[in-house]
């Protein structure tokens, strides 16, 4: 849409324009948040740093990785190929950026500065950065859309760019706009993060519910990428493929790893067979039917609008509305969801919706059984202590009474012994006085 | 001897100095940003030590700052979408990967 654009005679890319945004908002952000744990600017500044360079050379190695086989015979025929030119192929092999390859190199950097640095606390800091990565997602996937990259699958939504240079194949073909699906995705995401990370009770797992809900998300997008065959293994892109790790280690940890139960064990894995299920999607089927009758992959065959494999494909379907042949303004065909692949973008949406939801408002559910359980137990112990402390107070009532009451004995008594000296003493004056008398009679 | 960040701070600021020249040239810009990420270390460790001496923090504040806005443009110059690498690597070598397979990762 917009690559690139001038400033003062520079070209500055908007994708590079969106990631520093993306980086400085997320410090500011993480700056604020960290507050409540007391962390000093600078510790969170070198946090950033840490996870900025380990995103990037993850991300790195991870296009690297999936560029292996041409590494290798690059390698093979190094000989054949000056230094210049060896240098100018890794740089393209490694030259790019895969996401989650930047968010597990990020992972390893923060797991090892906090091994060797005990300023910040490892929960601490994996909390910090699981809330702030979905907000540089965001403004990286608007980057993403702004370059024309990442691109979606041609549909009857979406919109249609023209003249953008670096993707010839992106323009005048109106196609669904999944970054910023995705990027929407990000901000709902970093919302429920954000507000699990204000519950105090969650410490230290907010990165196990991005890695919950995040790869959920990911994963159904990326049948709707329109960039390329994303089938790498059994029909799944290597991004799926990371997805359904992460999100298994994210089960296993928020679950199992303490409760170890059978229920929740049984559950989770039917959750993850609807995902690998989820993988046989048309979309897939569609790219191998493809790739069978004609040899070409989909992309080449949407290159070439009068030849309709897809209306083949659809007619087979038997679905009446999804035959008829939409057209473009450019006039290229446009291949619209059928009722299976709407069906399933509703499934998927729907389960991440209600996960984002359920986890958001009520947390993790072994912890609300534990809350549960603490809490009958505190009322338990709080019912005993107010028991304890009315026996203690009747106790005392009754030893006040006992004492008063034996005071009370003890001041008649004195008062009778009083009396009765008294009287003795009176009784004695009266004889004295009658002695006295009688004396004076004599 | 005490230590109160200030060789830290010193080198900050000059690192930070040197990021913000470097990124305003293609190609070289990369060493901008490595010097810009080193700068950003210095100066807040430099800011850390100058604080626990209790001596003022405005070289390592100024370090901090120059390193963040030299990272900033360094990052702009360096930081590249997969697909415009893609187009550099295509347009560099025809006999490598094509641009679908090298966005369709990312």
């Amino acid at each position: 849409m917009f690559p690139y654009f001038q400033v003062f005679g520079k070209t500055i890319g908007s994708y590079a324009l969106c990631a520093i945004a993306g980086l400085l908002i997320c410090g500011v952000v993480a700056s604020m948040l960290a507050r409540r744990y007391q962390l000093a600017y600078e510790d969170i500044i070198l946090l950033m740093v840490v996870i900025g360079v380990s995103l990037l050379i993850g991300g790195h190695i991870l296009f690297g990785i999936t560029n292996l086989d041409k590494v290798v015979v690059l390698l093979k025929e190094a000989s054949s190929h000056s230094i210049k030119e060896i240098i100018a192929y890794l740089a393209q092999y490694f030259g790019g950026m895969v996401y989650y390859g930047g968010f597990i190199g990020a992972c390893v950097g923060l797991f090892l500065y906090t091994k060797f640095n005990k300023t910040v606390e490892r929960e601490v800091a994996f909390d910090l950065f699981a809330v702030s990565i979905p907000l540089f997602h965001v403004f990286g996937r608007i980057g993403c859309f702004l370059s024309g990259c990442c691109y979606g699958m041609e549909s009857r939504f979406g919109f249609v760019v023209h003249g953008n240079p670096l993707v010839p194949e992106l323009n005048d073909v109106r196609r669904l706009p999944v970054p910023l699906i995705e990027a929407a995705c990000n901000l709902v995401i970093f919302f429920v993060l954000l507000r699990l990370f204000l519950k105090e009770k969650e410490k230290g797992k907010m990165i196990w519910y991005y890695m919950l809900i995040y790869p959920v998300v990911r994963f159904v997008l990326e049948f709707f990428r329109g960039d390329a065959i994303r089938g790498f293994l059994f029909g799944l892109s290597t991004s799926q493929w990371i997805s359904i790790g992460l999100f298994a280690v994210a089960v296993w940890k928020l679950f199992f790893a303490k409760s170890g139960r059978k229920k929740n064990a049984v559950c989770a894995g039917m959750v993850l067979l609807a995902l690998v299920i989820a993988g046989t999607t048309p979309r897939t089927v569609y790219a191998m039917e493809t790739e069978v009758q004609t040899g070409e992959t989909p992309e080449d065959t949407d290159a070439a609008p009068e030849k309709s494999d897809v209306d083949v494909l659809v007619t087979e379907d038997g679905t009446a509305a999804d035959t008829e042949p939409v057209t473009d303004a450019a006039g290229r065909e446009v291949r619209g969801f059928n009722s299976q692949e709407k069906f399933i973008i509703f499934v998927c949406c729907l389960f991440s919706v209600s996960l984002c939801l359920v986890i958001a408002l009520w947390g993790n559910p072994n912890d609300r059984l534990k809350d549960k359980y603490k809490r009958a137990r505190k009322q338990q112990q709080l019912a005993e202590k107010r028991r304890k402390e009315k026996e203690a107070r009747e106790a005392k009532r009754a030893a006040e009474e006992a004492k008063y009451e034996a005071e009370l004995a003890e001041y008649e008594a004195a008062q009778k012994a009083y009396e009765e000296a008294k009287a003795a003493k009176k009784a004695a004056k009266e004889a004295k006085k009658a002695e006295k008398a009688n004396r004076k009679s004599m | 001897m005490e230590n109160n960040g200030k060789g830290l701070s010193i080198a900050g600021l000059v690192l930070g100095i040197v990021a913000i020249l470097l990124s305003f040239f293609s190609f070289v810009n990369i060493v901008g940003l490595i010097c810009a990420i080193i700068g950003l270390i210095c100066a807040s460790k430099g800011s850390k030590a100058a604080k626990a001496a209790g001596v003022p923090t405005g070289l390592a504040t100024a370090g901090l700052v120059l390193s963040i806005v030299g990272l900033v443009f360094a990052g702009i110059g360096v930081l590249a979408c997969t697909v415009c690498v893609g187009c550099l690597g295509c347009i560099g070598s025809s006999a490598a990967g094509s641009l679908d397979e090298i966005s369709s990762l990312f």
